[in-house]
């Protein structure tokens, strides 16, 4: 009986000098406002991460409550006072290094997907170039056809758009509203891939110097015939 | 006793072997020439390659110099070689 309340009490000991432990460890030491601020703003200054920032705020929002506990609302305000420049400033570094991270990924991403797409390029069978030439031509008319369909739909969303204001926003027309939204950004998906096909068997004869894509020239015409037009209507109204 | 330390002797050089990568080391004094020079040139053969041995064999070395600027000199010598080889890549 005796052995077992003292495991019990050894235990209980055990447990009240961990917690003691833990306060400790989340408790800071107190000297002046001013003192404390300045080894806040030094650790703020040689912030260069996230996380850095984040423990150095957490850090001096531990000091302004222990000095509202132990000293009171003046001296909290005062530290608070002298050190969130220093913070707001470290904020704007970790902004600008987040920046910096982003463009060194967008600038990785697009060396590591431009050989990509010239590996996928010289995989690519270019035996056939009739072929390829016809599936090319096939996917420009898909093209077509799916640009007129986003045309007409956008036509459609805008007079439903109308009908949608005087009905006052209902949901089930808010609801139609948004499933066509749906659509075009479905054939502009398409659009997109079939774009991304065309380019990818467009490269791979071009890295083996040849062209499939010549046949594109023509298209440039109509532009070039309405310029003409143009001009004397320009002269006609000087 | 004896095969422990020899087992451990080859552990670490097997380490040792696999960090340092292809071997291309990048002096500070020589970065910004290879970030300006060396990365157009590299990826000049990526572009210019006549058939896919040629170029796999030129994408391996930029990339194994792209790892080395990454890893030896990072910075703004690491994001000029990276822009560089970019601007050449699209020019296909």
């Amino acid at each position: 009986m005796k052995r077992k309340i003292l495991t019990v009490l050894a235990y209980t000991l055990l447990v009240v000098v961990v917690l003691l432990l833990s306060q400790c460890e989340s408790r800071v030491t107190l000297t002046t406002p001013k003192k404390d601020a300045k080894h806040i703003i030094a650790m703020a200054e040689a912030i260069e991460s996230e996380d850095e920032l984040k423990n150095v705020e957490k850090l001096a929002r531990k000091y302004e409550i222990t000095y509202r506990q132990m000293m009171g609302g003046a001296a909290a305000r005062e530290f608070k006072r002298l050190t969130e420049d220093a913070l707001r400033e470290a904020s704007a570094v970790c902004d600008d290094i987040h920046a910096h991270e982003a463009h060194i990924a967008q600038i990785q991403g697009d060396f590591t997907g431009k050989l990509n797409e010239l590996d996928e390029a010289w995989l690519r069978d270019t035996t056939n170039i009739e072929q390829d030439k016809e599936y090319i031509s096939k996917n420009e008319q898909r093209i077509k056809k799916a640009q007129l369909k986003i045309a007409q739909l956008q036509k459609e969303i805008m007079a439903y758009t109308d009908k949608l204001i005087e009905a006052g926003y209902p949901a089930d027309m808010l609801e139609k509203m948004s499933e066509m939204e749906a659509d075009v950004k479905k054939y502009e998906d398409i659009i997109k891939h079939i774009e991304k096909d065309n380019y990818t068997i467009a490269l791979a004869y071009k890295v083996r110097g040849q062209a499939i894509v010549e046949e594109k020239i023509p298209e440039v015409e109509p532009v070039a015939e309405e310029e003409p037009t143009e001009e004397p209507a320009e002269q006609t109204a000087e | 006793m004896k095969r422990g330390l020899m087992f451990f002797a080859l552990a670490v050089a097997c380490v040792g072997c696999s960090d340092r990568g292809p071997g291309i080391e990048i002096k500070e004094e020589e970065a910004i020439d290879v970030a300006m020079y060396k990365s157009a040139e590299l990826a000049q053969a990526v572009v210019e390659a006549e058939n896919i041995e040629e170029f796999r064999a030129a994408r391996a070395e930029l990339e194994a110099y792209e790892a080395a600027m990454r890893k030896q000199i990072g910075g703004e010598e690491y994001e000029l070689f990276m822009e560089t080889a970019n601007q050449v890549l699209a020019n296909i």
